[in-house]
C-alpha cells in the first residue's frame, strides 16, 4: 500500500474542521444570512417574495462572502505548514508534492463545500416559513453554483500558497487578488473597452464586453445566478464607470439579457460559469504546483 | 550497498555555499554521527538527501536509490524526526501516531510507539498544541520510528529533551541498531554524538572535514586526558613520569596537571601518589578532550574549554562556549 493524495486530504479535513477561525467564519456567514433573511421580511420586501428572490438577493452577498471563507481556508494551506515545519514531517512520508497540493485543494474544498451546504440548509429552513414554498430545482442550481464558486476560490487561494514561501507574501497575494477581482475587474473591463471604441460602455453594449466582465469568477457567478433565478442580482461592489443612468435604470434593464443585442451568446449562459471556474481553479493550481515543485523547502 | 552515498555534493544558494563537493558513504547498520556546528551544513546535507531540496552539484543515494528519482520509495523505507518543526497542533498526540502508522504502512500499534519514547497514554489523548517542546520531540521520534524503517535519519533529536528523554533517546537509537536499522545522527552537541556513534563525520562551513571513528579521531589529534589534583605541596615529578600512559606532569599554584594518553592511566597516577603518601586534596579530570578534536578540525584558534572550567555552566553552555 502506498500514499495518496487521499491521506494528505482526509488529515487536512480533520485538522480545519478543529479550526476555531474557520468556524467564526462559518458563525458569521449564517448569521449574517438569517439576519439579512429577517430584515428583508421585517421590511416588506419579502412579502410578496418568493424563493428565488430570496435567493438572487443571497447572491450579491455570497459574492463576498464566500470567496472571503474560500480564501482564508485557502491561503495557509501549504505555505502555513512550509513556515511550521509539519510540511517535512509530512514529506517525510512517501508522499509526492503532487499528493500534497491535491490533498490540500481536496480537503479544504469539502470543508468550504460543507460550510455552504450548512448555509444553504440554514436559509432553506428559514425561508420556506417566509415564502411558504419549496423551489427545490432554482435552491439546487443556485447551492451547485454556490459550491463551484467556494471550490474555485479555495484553488485560487491553495495556488497562491503553493506557490509562496511565507505566510506573509501568501496574504499579500490572496488579498490583493480579491480586492482585484472584487473592486477593480470592472475598471479593467471598461478600460479596455473605452480603449477599444473610444467610449464608455453604454446601457446596450458589445457582447465581448460582457464576456470580458463574465471571465471573472465573481461576475460569472452574478450572472449564473441571474439566469437562474431569472432576476437581477446586484454587485456587491460597483465604481459606476460604466455609461449607464444607474438612478433610472431598473433591475430588469440591467440585467445582460436586456444589455446585449438578440439572444444570449453560448458564452454568457450560465453553464459557460463552469468554464470560467475550471480556468480559475486550474491556471493558480498550475502555477503554484510548479512552483512549489520546483522549490527548495527549508 | 550503502545505506547513504553522497557524491560531490553540493548546495550553494545564490553565492552562499551551504554545502561544497560533500563524499560520504554510511554503511547498513552502523550509527553515524554527523557533527557540525549550527549552520555547518547538516540539515542542508539531510534536506537534500529527503529531496527537500535539489543539488546544485553531485548527486545522493539513499538504500541504494537515487535521492531525487527515488524519493518517494526511499522515504517509505526510512524514519526522519527533522529539525525544529511543529507537529498538528489541533490533532491529538495518538492521531498523530495513527496517521504515521497508517502513512509508513506500518504495522505497531500507537500504544507501542508510545511506550518506546515515554509518552503516557493520558497525554496521547490530548490535542499537540498543548505539549511542551519535550513531547513534541518525543511524539515526532515515534512517529519516526513507525514502520520498522531500515535507516533512521535524526536531525538534532536532543533538542527539547530533558535528560530522561535524551537517555530515552539514546536507547532507542541503540536498540534500533541492534535490530539492524542504520542511523544517521546528526547533531552540534559533540557529548551526544560520542554518545551513541560508530563513526563520525564533522563538517564545518559546508565542508566535510574528516571522518573517522572517535578512537580514531582522539588518537589523529592526539588528544589527551588531563588529570587535575590538588596536592599541599609539589611531590616529586619523577614518580609520575613513569607511569605507563602517563605523557606529562606539571605542578602550578598548588595543583598537579597530569597529562595522559590512556585514560586509564589517571587512576594508576593516583594510586603512585597514595602509595607514596602524597595527600590529595580535590581531583578533578577532563574526562574526554574530544572538543580539542572538535575545535581543532573546525577552528584551530578557538580555545577549548576544559570540563573543570565548565562546572557551573549547563552541559549546553559548554558546547556553545565552543562554538561561540
Amino acid at each position: 500500500m502506498t500514499v495518496t493524495w487521499r491521506d494528505v486530504a482526509r488529515k487536512d479535513f480533520e485538522d480545519v474542521v478543529r479550526s476555531k477561525l474557520l468556524w467564526a467564519i462559518t458563525a458569521a456567514f449564517v448569521g449574517l444570512l438569517a439576519f439579512f433573511l429577517l430584515v428583508g421580511y421585517v421590511s416588506g420586501d419579502t412579502d410578496e417574495g418568493s424563493m428565488t428572490e430570496i435567493l438572487s438577493g443571497m447572491g450579491q452577498f455570497v459574492i463576498f462572502f464566500v470567496p472571503l471563507i474560500a480564501l482564508i481556508a485557502g491561503y495557509m494551506a501549504v505555505v502555513g505548514e512550509r513556515q511550521s515545519g509539519s510540511l517535512r514531517v509530512l514529506l517525510s512520508y512517501p508522499f509526492s508534492r503532487t499528493d500534497v497540493v491535491t490533498g490540500k485543494v481536496v480537503g479544504r474544498s469539502l470543508v468550504v463545500a460543507a460550510t455552504i451546504l450548512f448555509g444553504f440548509l440554514v436559509v432553506t429552513v428559514l425561508a420556506v416559513p417566509l415564502v411558504g414554498e419549496v423551489a427545490v430545482a432554482e435552491l439546487a442550481q443556485v447551492a451547485g453554483l454556490t459550491i463551484a464558486l467556494g471550490v474555485t476560490f479555495t484553488a485560487l487561494a491553495v495556488g497562491i500558497s503553493a506557490a509562496t514561501a511565507s505566510r506573509g507574501t501568501a496574504l499579500a497575494w490572496t488579498v490583493g487578488v480579491f480586492i482585484f477581482l472584487l473592486v477593480l475587474w470592472e475598471a479593467v473591463a471598461v478600460g479596455i473597452y473605452y480603449l477599444v471604441h473610444g467610449s464608455r460602455p453604454g446601457l446596450e453594449a458589445d457582447a465581448w464586453y460582457f464576456a470580458l466582465y463574465q471571465a471573472n469568477p465573481l461576475e460569472s457567478y452574478r450572472l449564473a445566478v441571474d439566469q437562474v433565478t431569472d432576476s437581477y442580482v446586484w454587485p456587491m461592489v460597483q465604481l459606476g464607470l460604466e455609461d449607464v443612468p444607474f438612478a433610472e435604470a431598473g433591475p430588469e434593464e440591467l440585467r445582460v439579457e436586456s444589455r446585449v443585442d438578440g439572444g444570449l451568446p453560448f458564452y454568457l449562459q450560465p453553464w459557460f460559469s463552469a468554464v470560467t471556474f475550471a480556468a480559475w481553479i486550474a491556471i493558480p493550481l498550475a502555477v503554484g504546483y510548479r512552483r512549489f515543485a520546483a522549490t527548495d523547502l527549508e | 550497498m550503502s545505506a547513504i552515498d553522497a557524491t560531490s555534493l553540493t548546495k550553494r544558494f545564490g553565492d552562499e555555499v551551504a554545502l561544497e563537493g560533500l563524499d560520504l558513504v554510511v554503511e547498513e547498520g552502523e550509527v553515524f554521527g554527523f557533527l557540525g556546528p549550527n549552520g555547518a551544513g547538516k540539515s542542508t546535507t539531510i534536506n537534500l538527501l529527503l529531496d527537500f531540496m535539489r543539488p546544485t552539484a553531485g548527486s545522493a543515494s539513499v538504500l541504494g536509490l537515487d535521492a531525487r528519482a527515488d524519493s518517494e520509495v526511499i522515504r517509505s523505507r526510512i524514519g526522519v524526526l527533522a529539525e525544529g518543526i511543529d507537529l498538528y497542533d489541533r490533532l491529538t498526540g495518538r492521531r498523530h501516531l495513527e496517521l504515521a502508522i497508517d502513512w509508513a504502512d506500518g504495522e505497531e500499534t500507537p500504544a507501542e510507539l508510545l511506550e518506546r519514547v515515554g509518552l503516557s497514554v493520558e497525554d496521547a489523548e490530548r490535542p499537540v498544541g498543548g505539549y511542551s517542546k519535550g513531547m513534541t520531540q518525543r511524539l515526532a521520534l515515534a512517529m519516526a520510528l513507525a514502520g520498522d524503517p531500515e535507516l533512521l535519519i535524526l536531525d538534532e533529536p536532543a533538542s527539547g529533551l530533558d535528560p530522561n528523554g535524551i537517555r530515552t533517546m539514546r536507547e532507542l537509537v541503540r536498540s534500533e541498531a541492534e535490530s539492524g536499522t542504520t542511523v544517521f545522527f546528526s547533531s552540534h552537541d559533540l557529548g551526544q554524538v560520542e554518545a551513541v556513534c560508530d563513526r563520525v563525520a564533522i563538517l564545518n562551513d559546508g565542508e566535510l572535514i574528516t571522518v573517522d571513528t572517535i578512537d580514531g579521531l582522539r588518537e589523529a589529534i592526539g588528544a589527551r586526558a588531563e588529570l587535575y589534583l590538588r596536592v599541599p605541596d609539589e611531590p616529586d615529578a619523577a614518580d609520575l613520569s613513569t607511569v605507563d600512559g602517563v605523557a606529562d606532569v606539571a605542578y602550578e599554584d598548588g595543583r598537579l596537571v597530569v597529562a595522559c594518553t590512556d585514560p586509564r592511566a589517571k587512576a594508576l597516577a593516583i594510586g603512585r601518589l597514595l602509595d607514596a603518601d602524597v595527600e590529595i586534596l580535590d581531583i578533578d579530570a577532563s574526562s574526554v578532550a574530544l572538543e580539542d578534536v572538535f575545535a581543532a578540525y573546525t577552528d584551530g584558534e578557538i580555545d577549548v574549554v576544559r570540563e573543570d572550567d565548565a562546572d557551573a555552566d549547563e552541559r549546553g553552555g559548554r558546547l556553545s562556549r565552543v562554538f561561540r
